[in-house]
């Protein structure tokens, strides 16, 4: 330890200074309060043994003048004074002081206290660094936290489309959230929604939200249905999560455009809704099942619940977080009170009313859990792309096959991913489907064939150098042979435009050897060239 | 929070006493062990009767406590389940892996 021993007596400081010296501690000497200040800034002593009289400014003074200074750590100060009244004492402890010694100094006494004041300073100076070591690691903690939400949002972002009419939020309870709200494209008119609670929250419960999210987005896009993809999921949480208890809360749901039917698979989350314009809920769908990765691939129900929609209405999904958001009192938010939110308002003021609800409930707190909220307006019209742009054109792929049982689940995959691989937007993709599968179909009418069986050829070419209007063709047959046409004049087409796909400008002919080609317009990015 | 232990026969009844969540995990941890490491039980009780809430990851527990003792040819039964437990038990549908008895709820 360095020691300051400010005193105007040259003997008393000699006298010390040895007695410091002796204890195995370093000296540092100020013949006055004024000098002590200017000692203690340079030398930065360890503890300091203060006289209270001194010329130019006494101990007093220069005790106050050094605490202010050393605000930041706690410097053991003992006034050693001749001034015998209780005065003088309360004095210095009141100037910062934390013992007062008599003049003349009883030696044994000094040495006693140094000791004491040595063992307190060094418990303080050990806490001081464990604070001190604390800190730092809760900053370098919420620095990578924020890190880590910050990667995690930006891959999640692209495993979600934008879907018309749909609202969805998450309010994590920590920086990041084990939530999962997304939306995707699927095949044939298909948009596909989940909500998904990832048991806990913080790093662990977002690092399970990254594979769910994958899974319902890859598997979306190429067309599986959701009993497909809620089977696919438990499978992956199962194997990475239940070995830790933790498990994924879901609800999935399809909304087929086209015949305005929901299909769900629930489980572990609060009821989905479907509430119509009126306020009145036409459809309620219910945890049937166990969340997603406890049971085996071997135990798992992929069972689901459909449901036609007749009328104009909105679909909600919660995470339980909402339900469970408490107020100042503990008392929950509850199902009733957000059911009776969504009834009692018009339609497009109830994505913002329950946002509201809760954070009038919650009072200013924050939520002990993840909230998340999805709200979709339906019927869903999915607007027209206003062009089809392709990345990469001049090309030509097929895939021959014969075909058994449901052919949409077992074409859907395979053409998906070759689309994607020449730049096709998901919307686009999607759209392309929609014609593959009408193309079939007319394909199976002109067959006039009841047989589940079948060969079926599928051809698509993409060309954007043969002449100035830049096109794709579909071409569907039983056969091999069947050769697309390479150029605008060899193309036999005639202009019947498809009423249901009217705004792809797509014209469809039969050719004559038993099979039918579909053309559209698109574009091709400058460059875009195989 | 606090988990209390009773062994009667070949019945191992672990009683939760207010908030089951993540707080819970290293006591719940502990005492599973215990039960499922005494040869003498056959059945480990889950005693919900004085539990105020539980979490997630209490569920969570569960699971584990169930996976454990499947492989040691115990069962695990949840008694007692009542309030906001049967609620968050029967949405998760743990009936299907759980025998759950319910109490009736004393307003």
């Amino acid at each position: 330890m360095k020691i300051l021993v400010a005193d105007d007596t040259q003997t008393n400081c000699l006298i010390v200074g040895r007695l410091i010296k002796m204890l195995g501690h370093e000296a540092v000497f100020a013949s006055n309060g004024a000098e002590a200040v200017r000692v203690f800034q340079a030398e930065t002593p360890d503890m300091v043994l203060m006289d209270v009289m001194m010329p130019e400014m006494d101990g007093y003074e220069a005790t106050r003048q050094i605490r202010a200074l050393s605000s930041d750590r706690w410097i053991p100060i003992i006034f050693l004074s001749a001034l015998n009244e209780d005065g003088a004492q309360f004095r210095g402890l009141e100037a910062g002081g934390d013992d007062y010694l008599l003049k003349p100094v009883n030696m044994e006494w000094l040495k006693a206290k140094i000791r004491s004041m040595e063992r307190v300073l060094l418990l303080q100076r050990q806490l001081t660094d464990k604070q001190i070591h604390l800190e730092r690691y809760r900053k370098a903690s919420e620095t990578s936290k924020h890190e880590a939400a910050h990667l995690l949002e930006a891959y999640m972002s692209q495993f979600s489309d934008p879907i018309p009419g749909l609202k969805t939020w998450i309010s994590p309870a920590e920086v990041m959230s084990g939530d999962v709200v997304l939306a995707a494209y699927g095949q044939h008119g298909v948009v596909n929604l989940i909500l998904a609670d990832c048991t806990g929250h913080g790093l662990a419960a977002a690092v399970t939200a990254y594979p769910v999210a994958d899974a319902f987005y890859t598997m979306s896009t190429r067309g599986f249905s959701i009993a497909r993809i809620a089977r696919e999921i438990n499978r992956k949480v199962r194997d990475i999560a239940l070995p830790f208890g933790r498990f994924v809360a879901a609800t999935l749901v399809q909304i087929d455009t086209e015949q305005n039917l929901i299909v769900a698979w629930c489980g572990g989350l609060p009821p989905a809704y479907v509430i119509d314009i009126s306020g009145r809920v036409v459809k309620q769908f219910n945890s049937s099942h166990l969340p997603l990765g406890v049971l085996s691939d071997h135990d798992f129900s992929a069972e689901v619940e459909r449901f036609q929609l007749d009328v104009p209405a909105s679909l909600y999904l919660s995470s339980d977080g909402l339900e469970e958001v408490r107020n100042r009192d503990g008392k929950f938010f509850g199902q009733e009170q957000f059911l009776n939110t969504l009834q009692k308002l018009p339609q497009d003021k109830r994505f913002h009313g329950v946002k509201e609800g809760i954070s009038q409930w919650l009072g200013g707190d924050s939520a002990h859990d993840d909230v998340s909220f999805l709200e979709l307006s339906l019927p869903l019209t999915l607007p027209a792309l206003s062009s089809y742009t392709l990345t990469v054109a001049d090309w030509r792929f097929g895939f021959s096959f014969t075909v058994v049982g449901d052919w949409r689940e077992q074409i859907s995959p395979l053409v998906v991913n070759t689309l994607r691989q020449v730049g096709m937007t998901s919307r686009f993709i999607s759209d392309v489907q929609s014609l593959l599968f009408f193309l079939i179909q007319a394909h199976f009418v002109t067959k006039k064939s009841s047989d589940m069986n079948f060969p079926l050829r599928i051809e698509f070419l993409a060309c954007s150098a043969l002449d100035a209007e830049q096109r794709l063709a579909i071409s569907i047959s039983e056969s091999d042979s069947l050769p697309l046409p390479a150029t605008k004049e060899s193309l036999p087409f005639t202009d019947v435009s498809i009423p249901k796909f009217s705004w792809l400008n797509a014209r469809i002919t039969d050719l004559s050897c038993g099979g039918v080609l579909l053309s559209m317009p698109i574009q091709c990015l400058p460059g875009a060239g195989a | 929070m606090s988990i209390t232990l009773a062994v009667k026969d070949s019945v191992a009844t672990l009683a939760i006493d207010g908030s089951f969540d993540f707080e819970s995990h290293t006591q719940f941890r502990e005492i599973s062990r215990q039960c499922l490491s005494d040869p003498a039980v056959c059945e480990v009780q889950v005693d919900f009767d004085r539990v105020q809430y539980l979490d997630s990851s209490a569920l969570g527990m569960l699971l584990l406590l169930r996976e454990r003792a499947v492989e040691g040819h115990k069962t695990v039964s949840l008694i007692n389940v009542h309030g906001i437990s049967r609620k968050i038990i029967e949405v998760a549908n743990f009936s299907r892996l759980f025998r759950v008895l319910f109490r009736p709820d004393i307003c």
